[in-house]
């Protein structure tokens, strides 16, 4: 479980620090606050680890395996030109430091780069040993139509997509977990599969299918937000996400109705208690709401879930961080649908009671 | 001919209910509860509210049997939209806290006797319970069905009190929630 990081100089953070709850972390801000940046930094620090642990011949972390991979992962993942390119700008030569404190100290690391580093980090404090849990990355599009030979395709060719796109991809066509944990599966999967009409499956022929009741549908027909809970359910169903474990997903509402939104909540929620530590960023205040509707509820009881406002400033990125909505200042959807009645009332609405 | 509108006035139950009218809109309390018009009260009218401008009030504060102080604003939009929605969760809180501020001055120094006796139980209260009775002119639009999401000026005015009341309510006439009293 990741506890804190601090950031110094890291796109639009100047310098920041954040303390996550144990099990769900909510990241909320406008467009340009960093939010992407702030999962895609912690991912490619526990992707890295987990990789390397199974590729390495080295049976303990070493610097300039790190130094390397951890430079190539974060160009990969935040696909800019150089990793120089992530520093934060500001006249002349800044550095970028990046602390993660876990709950096993272990797994604690401290790096930094410069605005003109291009291949390698500079390792402060290393790991004493790899991780084996696979972190996963949901970006805002579903990944299970493009699922077939992508991953082949990435690995030879060079392609613009991101990397979260491919190491998804790598875990969505995982094998089905077997044995003891199936049932635990089954109580995280049924909600999903309800609510999809629908299990997910992975034919031989490597493409996606829906099958329900009338028959087994090609992914690409199934309404796209069907398709984002069943990249959440094959995750599951995998056992990519189960008793322990990271599960980042940058905005889980992006083309869903209301309807699905609701279930998205409840399922974040439970894989958070089963053990997975989850971080989201949003934008929905709909989102929000049904979090704070399934928390105020007793089934929640002990959850450790901690919100983070991100707001911009000249002078960089402010984070405000508490356990509940009300403690991150504004929330820029809120005030917008507030202004929204402003501008309607101001239209002189119809009023049949005068 | 005579109409009754309720069984409660049929049975004259009305008068076992306290009523107080605010903006036309008339509230009616469980007799065992203690209500009060802040805002006519003569300390604040004489002494609080001229210590300088823009201190203002809350309409109703009531008091029930397990000594949680209710802190009960009203605002019409069908009778008078002059408070945009972006200001009016701000123009709550203000207003809860000017109230609050005035609850100890007027426990000490009130001269009024009943108002004194109401701030020294606000003083005494186990729970402060904040309420919006926020009324809305019908609207025949599909995307507004009300000009203004009560949901939004509730969250906003959550975390604008959270520290005096994590759980504050915006109500309407049609949708009281379990609350206690009534309005008609």
């Amino acid at each position: 479980m990741i506890k804190k990081v601090t950031i110094r100089n890291l796109t639009v953070f100047a310098e920041s620090e954040l303390e996550f709850g144990k099990n769900l972390n909510v990241i909320i801000g406008e467009n340009g606050t960093g939010k992407t940046h702030l999962l895609k930094l912690l991912y490619s620090v526990l992707a890295v680890s987990f990789d390397a642990r199974k590729k390495s011949h080295s049976p303990l972390p070493t610097k300039i395996l790190y130094q390397l991979q951890l430079a190539e992962k974060l160009v990969n993942v935040f696909k800019s030109e150089s990793l120089g390119r992530i520093v934060r700008r500001k006249q002349g030569r800044e550095r970028c430091d990046i602390q993660l404190e876990f709950l096993n100290s272990a797994f604690d690391i401290a790096f930094d780069f410069a605005t003109q580093s291009k291949s390698e980090v500079n390792i402060e404090k290393i790991p004493e040993q790899w991780s084996n849990i696979a972190p996963a990355y949901l970006p805002t599009r579903e990944l299970l139509t493009i699922y077939p030979n992508f991953v082949a395709v990435y690995e030879g060719h060079y392609l613009e997509f991101e990397e979260t796109w491919r190491d998804t991809c790598l875990l969505l066509g995982g094998l089905l977990q077997k044995g003891l944990k199936e049932k635990k599966i089954r109580t995280l999967l049924a909600p999903l599969e309800e609510a999809m009409n629908g299990q997910i499956e992975l034919d031989k022929n490597g493409r996606f299918y829906l099958n329900n009741s009338s028959g087994r549908i090609e992914i690409p027909l199934v309404a796209e937000g069907y398709r984002k809970l069943g990249m959440l359910a094959r995750l599951i169903a995998t056992g990519a996400l189960l008793e322990k474990g990271y599960l980042f997903w940058d905005e889980p509402e992006a083309n869903l109705n209301p309807r699905i939104i609701k279930k998205v909540a409840k399922s974040i929620l439970d894989l958070s208690v089963s053990g997975i530590q989850v971080f989201i960023a949003t934008h929905s205040l709909f989102l929000l709401r049904e979090f704070d509707i399934l928390l105020s509820g007793k089934s929640y009881g002990n959850i450790d879930v901690r919100f983070f406002g991100l707001h911009g400033f000249s002078d960089g990125v402010q984070v405000m961080q508490g356990a509940s909505v009300d403690e991150v200042g504004d929330i820029a959807s809120l005030d917008e649908s507030l202004a929204q009645s402003d501008r309607f009332l101001g239209l002189g609405g119809h009023d049949d009671s005068m | 001919m005579n109409h009754w509108h309720s069984l409660t006035d049929f049975l004259g139950l009305e008068v076992m209910m306290i009523q107080c009218e605010i903006d036309g809109l008339i509230f009616s309390f469980p007799v065992t509860w203690k209500i009060t018009k802040y805002d006519d009260w003569a300390f604040y009218r004489n002494q609080f509210s001229r210590m300088w401008n823009e201190i203002k009030a809350v309409d109703l504060i009531a008091f029930d049997l397990s000594s949680t102080l209710w802190m009960i604003e009203v605002k019409d939009y069908r009778k008078n939209p002059r408070t945009k929605p972006t200001s009016l969760p701000y123009e709550v809180a203000k207003k809860v806290f000017d109230t609050l501020a005035a609850m100890l001055p007027a426990k000490v120094n009130a001269s009024d006797l009943e108002e004194k006796e109401m701030a020294e139980k606000v003083a005494c209260a186990q729970k402060i319970r904040i309420v919006l009775h926020l009324e809305q002119p019908h609207q025949d639009s599909k995307k507004f069905r009300r000009a203004i999401d009560p949901a939004d000026v509730q969250q906003q005015i959550r975390k604008l009190l959270h520290p005096v009341d994590a759980h504050p309510i915006v109500v309407e006439k049609s949708d009281m929630r379990n609350l206690a009293w009534s309005v008609k």
